[in-house]
């Protein structure tokens, strides 16, 4: 069968500069095992600022004094407004507490007076802990009396989406570096076996193979190249991970479907890398 | 129609006039000699006609296809019904007897079980049945040039291209080459073979034509008193 032969003559092929080939698959298995621990990264990044995400609240702080039946009054009016789980009163003492607890209390101890406003903490039922579902809610606040500013995570949970963006740009920018880095890699072994293999070429040209016949087992060959480093650096990256693990609680790995991707785009590389050195030196 | 027709063909590499309007014809199962000394375009000639070039004037057909019509993808096609000998024989090192023969078939997309038959008739049709595991440093130049008679028949091709065949090998040795020659030519296979030996084609009752200063000359039959 024509397909079997040309594995055989792929491996032939190989066997002639076996140096260059282990070179060709490192090279391939390391740069992919670069791009692919920059996905286990964006991936998990992702997923635990999407967690963060899901903690938007929104504070509403009080003018001073309010208190009382008004206050009373406001946490129930602010309850009720669809979207709200719950509401929670700090008072100035307590916000003085926080402060200190994130900043210390040098800064405060200079001032005579606390400066901290009383505020109530508004959480979100979870489907709305997002930058629109809190600020839906803010809205209703602001208007309502006794509230001084009110505070969500809007701009902050922007800017999380920023970074996500930046680091899947960043992601796909290594990818492209990858692959180029790939395919040259591997344009370059199938040229030296090309090289090495120009006599069997001849032949074959000379006896009436067909140019595709011909171009087979360099395909055949630049294709597996790709495989193999694809699948070392999936197999490295998955005992990096399994090394991780113990020390990074939380941390997942690439869904299968990413594995399987990076793993097709290796075979993909090679079959490429192989065409153009193909095309370079078999075509006249 | 003869099975090669070569039509007021000239070619030269830049400043180099190698042929020079040569017309040539040779029917089913002739056994043509193309004699001329060293440099007079004996290999460029043989090239124009398995068409691993093309002339710059005239026409080559060979089984009906012409040099100025063929596509690239036919070439193979035509390749199949030729066979080509050279003096370095061409076998690939690091494969045996039977593998270098059988390299013609399995690329050409031969079925796998024709392969052995065909194969194995091949060498025993030159008489290296009992060598087909020997690789060719093991096998002195006679036979190795016989080897690639086998790959060169193996496609049972109707010409096959001998360029002088026998330039590496002593005389006996090549005398034994150009008999089997003689025997496939018998069996079918036009012959065009290339020497500058002239000794070795002395006795021999064939076609013989000269090459010299770009022309073809002395269109002969000879031997044959
Ligand atoms: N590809 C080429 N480029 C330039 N000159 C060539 C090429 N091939 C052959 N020649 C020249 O053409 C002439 C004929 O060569 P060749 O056909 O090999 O002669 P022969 O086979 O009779 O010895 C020689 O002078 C050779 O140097
Ligand atoms: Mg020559």
């Amino acid at each position: 069968m024509k397909l079997g032969y040309a594995i055989v003559e792929a491996f032939r092929s190989m066997r002639r500069v076996p140096l260059m080939t282990t070179v060709a698959v490192g090279t391939i298995a390391l740069s992919l095992m670069v791009f692919g621990l920059f996905l286990v990264v964006t991936y998990n990044v992702r997923e635990a600022l999407q967690e963060v995400k899901a903690r938007v609240d929104v504070e509403a702080y009080l003018d001073d004094g309010v208190e009382g039946e008004a206050l009373l009054f406001l946490r129930a009016e602010i309850a009720v407004i669809p979207g709200v789980e719950s509401v929670r009163f700090i008072s100035k003492d307590q916000a003085r507490e926080r402060f200190a607890a994130q900043y210390g209390d040098t800064l405060l101890a200079l001032l005579s007076e606390n400066p901290l406003p009383a505020s109530l903490l508004i959480t979100l039922v979870e489907d709305q802990r997002t930058g629109s579902g809190a600020e839906a809610v803010a809205q209703r606040v602001i208007p309502m009396d006794g509230i001084d500013e009110v505070v969500w995570g809007r701009s902050w949970a922007d800017r999380l989406d920023r970074l996500i963006l930046a680091l899947t740009a960043l992601s796909i920018l290594i990818g492209l570096v990858v692959s180029l880095a790939s395919v040259f890699v591997i344009s370059n072994t199938v040229k030296l076996t090309v090289w090495a293999r120009r006599d069997a070429i001849e032949i074959m040209k000379l006896v009436g193979a067909t140019d595709g016949f011909v171009k087979l087992p360099f395909f055949i060959e630049g294709t597996l190249q790709g495989a193999a480093g694809s699948g070392f650096a999936l197999l490295i990256l998955y005992g990096i991970y399994g090394w991780v693990l113990p020390n990074l609680a939380g941390l997942v790995f690439l869904p299968s479907g990413v594995s399987g991707a990076i793993m097709i785009m290796g075979a993909a590389l090679g079959g490429i890398g192989s065409q153009v050195s193909i095309k370079q030196f078999l075509e006249v | 129609m003869s099975l090669l027709q070569i039509y007021n063909v000239s070619k030269r590499y830049e400043a180099l006039a190698v042929l020079d309007d040569i017309s040539l014809e040779i029917d089913r199962g002739e056994f043509v000699c193309l004699t001329g000394r060293t440099g007079s375009g004996k290999s460029t000639l043989m090239r124009l006609i398995y068409m691993e070039e093309r002339p710059d004037r005239g026409q080559v057909i060979v089984e009906g296809y012409s040099s100025e019509r063929i596509r690239r993808r036919e070439i193979p096609a035509l390749r199949r019904k030729i066979g080509v000998l050279f003096q370095d024989f061409k076998l690939l090192r690091e494969r045996t007897a039977y593998e270098n023969v059988s390299f013609a078939l399995h690329v050409t997309g031969t079925p796998r079980r024709e392969v052995r038959k065909r194969v194995t008739r091949a060498l025993t049709r030159v008489g290296l049945g009992h060598k087909r595991d020997a690789f060719p440093r093991e096998l002195s130049g006679g036979e190795q040039q016989r080897v690639a008679l086998a790959r060169a028949l193996v496609n049972e091709p109707i010409l096959l291209l001998a360029d002088e065949p026998t330039g590496n090998l002593d005389i006996e040795v090549g005398q034994g080459i150009t008999e089997l020659f003689q025997q496939v030519n018998y069996q079918g296979t036009a012959v065009l073979m290339a020497t500058h030996n002239l000794g070795l084609i002395e006795n021999m009752r064939i076609r013989r034509v000269h090459l010299a200063d770009g022309r073809l000359t002395g269109d002969i039959e000879s031997g044959s008193e």
